[in-house]
């Protein structure tokens, strides 16, 4: 058999592995091993199960991803969620579809200091499901906001996924955030559009409240100050380079430690349940970038990606083409795989062959990131369903 | 065993509060004076090292790795038992594989004596909780498959 052979044999006994419910991880350490002996030999197996898990952990690089998990941990926990949830309640809850166009604001908002989309649509709906509810909003227009809002948060930057996208492409994570910007404003903008004309020709959907008086306006915007200071204090600290993205995820745990420390939220219970959340996601993570780094190995001694740029060539098809076909697999797997394994999974053989095709890898990564939130909100695995489900 | 590996998980988060108080006194430091936190990419990439690794063993005493069980949700409990049971002899595989090769590592850079570059950490307590995770973490899935073996329900 031959080397790129091994390597299609290799992902097709990786998926059934991850379908027989092997962890995401240990699923790719095994196929990346086996994989590796079967083309190299034995002394693969020493050289790879040595010094890979070493070689991907022991980078100050990756100390961005525990630092921001903790910033996420202890915000989510210091009830800044509520705080914006009723702020833009009170600024744009009048409008037409106000409420669920609040939930997508809020969400959006709170996803800048949280990064992950499932602590996003789970710490949102606690604080929008019962008011929506009580107002009289349709529940398929409160779970669908939840779902596409809580999606936000992994494109609006800091963002987990775009940081281990950035850090596994040697692309800077500086500018992975900055190119995430404009998309997440946009899509947040276009999905309250989407709840307007909703609004606008099912109103027995989404009752309109009435418009508070100055004095509540003004007193909603105060509310949003802390956690808009510390998204401009992170964020802003990257652009304006004063901080590395590493230094920036510090700030930002620090400053969501003293923001619940301020609203007296920094309880023992608080501290435990955001420190093991910490410790639980960042285990995962490093975990499935071991196994990651395993099955890299193994994909590149395979050839299989320069085999599939050749084919491609051979397609005739156009660059923009290829993205398409790209982007469409990507829809098809966010169906069955969460989107960091669909990410790390596909990377090694898709990155190759966009850069083959002369796009720019941050572009791609910001299209990639986009296209995998589909992923989060599409049965039989959209995991924001699940969470909204659980809370609704 | 959930409980343990827990403690050793928050016992681990220490490093991340370390290393998140060092970067903000780093950054304080040079904002006021010229004065920085000697090393502060060594400490930091040890101290998240610890937090990770430590809570690895954690991840699958709690089921809290990513797996998908779209498809396996709809298989008889038999069936579903022999899975669990097969994860766990896989995963036990690949930890202990990576736990045995690693110790050769780390005993060549101990022989070596190499040191991190700026403020010369010996690299062996780089090893040190890697090997601790990952090894604790091939232990605790010997554990899950004695225990899935003993009792099927436990979970």
């Amino acid at each position: 058999m031959s080397a790129p052979l091994v390597g299609v044999a290799g992902l097709v006994a990786l998926l059934i592995l991850i379908g027989l419910r092997i962890p995401i991880a240990i699923a790719m350490g095994i196929v990346g091993i086996v994989g590796g002996v079967v083309l190299n030999g034995w002394v693969s197996l020493g050289f790879v199960l040595g010094s890979q898990p070493y070689t991907t952990t022991s980078s100050y690089a990756l100390s961005v991803i525990p630092l921001f998990v903790m910033m996420g941990a202890f915000a989510s926990r210091a009830g800044l969620s509520a705080s914006l949830y009723q702020s833009l309640h009170s600024l744009i809850g009048h409008w037409r579809g106000g409420l669920a166009s609040a939930t997508i604001g809020a969400c959006a908002l709170f996803g800048a200091v949280c990064g992950s989309s499932l602590a996003t649509a789970a710490t949102m709906a606690r604080v929008a499901v019962p008011e929506m509810t009580e107002i009289g909003y349709d529940r398929r227009l409160t779970s669908g906001a939840l779902a596409a809002g809580g999606t936000l948060g992994i494109l609006i930057p800091p963002s987990i996924i775009m940081v281990i996208y950035a850090l596994l492409t040697e692309q800077s994570i500086g500018q992975m955030f900055l190119a995430g910007m404009i998309p997440g404003i946009l899509a947040a903008g276009l999905y309250m559009l989407a709840i307007y004309v909703m609004a606008t020709l099912k109103p027995d959907w989404a009752p309109r409240t009435t418009r508070p008086d100055k004095i509540n306006r003004l007193a909603a915007i105060r509310q949003m100050t802390p956690i808009l200071g510390l998204f401009l204090l992170v964020m802003g600290g990257i652009y304006a380079r004063i901080f590395s993205p590493t230094e920036a995820a510090g700030v930002g745990a620090f400053g969501a430690i003293v923001l619940a420390a301020l609203r007296g939220q920094l309880t023992w219970q608080v501290t435990r349940d955001a420190l093991i959340e910490t410790a639980a996601t960042t285990g995962m993570l490093f975990m499935i970038l071991i196994g990651t780094s395993v099955l890299q190995f193994f994909i590149e001694t395979s050839t299989l990606p320069t085999v599939i740029v050749g084919w491609i060539g051979d397609l005739g098809l156009p660059p923009i083409g290829v993205v398409v076909v790209i982007l469409l697999i990507y829809v098809i797997l966010g169906c069955f795989l969460d989107s960091l394994s669909m990410m790390l999974i596909t990377l090694p053989i898709v990155f190759p062959i966009i850069t083959h095709l002369g796009y720019d890898p941050i572009w791609f990564g910001v299209l990639v990131v986009s296209v995998v939130e589909i992923g989060l909100i599409t049965p039989p695995l959209g995991m924001n369903l699940y969470v909204i489900g659980c809370r609704s | 065993m959930k409980r343990a590996t827990l403690l050793l998980a928050l016992v681990g988060t220490i490093g991340f509060l370390v290393a998140v108080a060092l970067t903000v006194t780093d950054i304080a430091l040079r904002s006021v004076s010229t004065l920085t936190v000697p090393g502060l990419t060594d400490i930091v990439t040890l101290c998240t090292m610890v937090g990770s690794m430590l809570a690895i063993p954690y991840g699958f005493a709690a089921d809290q790795h990513v797996s998908i069980d779209v498809f396996t949700s709809r298989m008889p409990p038999s069936a579903q038992r022999v899975l669990r049971l097969v994860a766990a002899v896989l995963s036990f595989a690949f930890l202990a594989g990576a736990a045995w090769f690693g110790f050769e590592q780390m005993m060549s850079a101990l022989a070596y004596g190499t040191r991190s570059q700026s403020i010369g950490i010996p690299l062996v307590w780089y090893w040190i909780p890697l090997l601790i995770g990952i090894g604790l973490a091939a232990l605790v899935n010997v554990w899950l498959f004695v225990r899935e073996l003993r009792s099927p329900n436990a979970r």
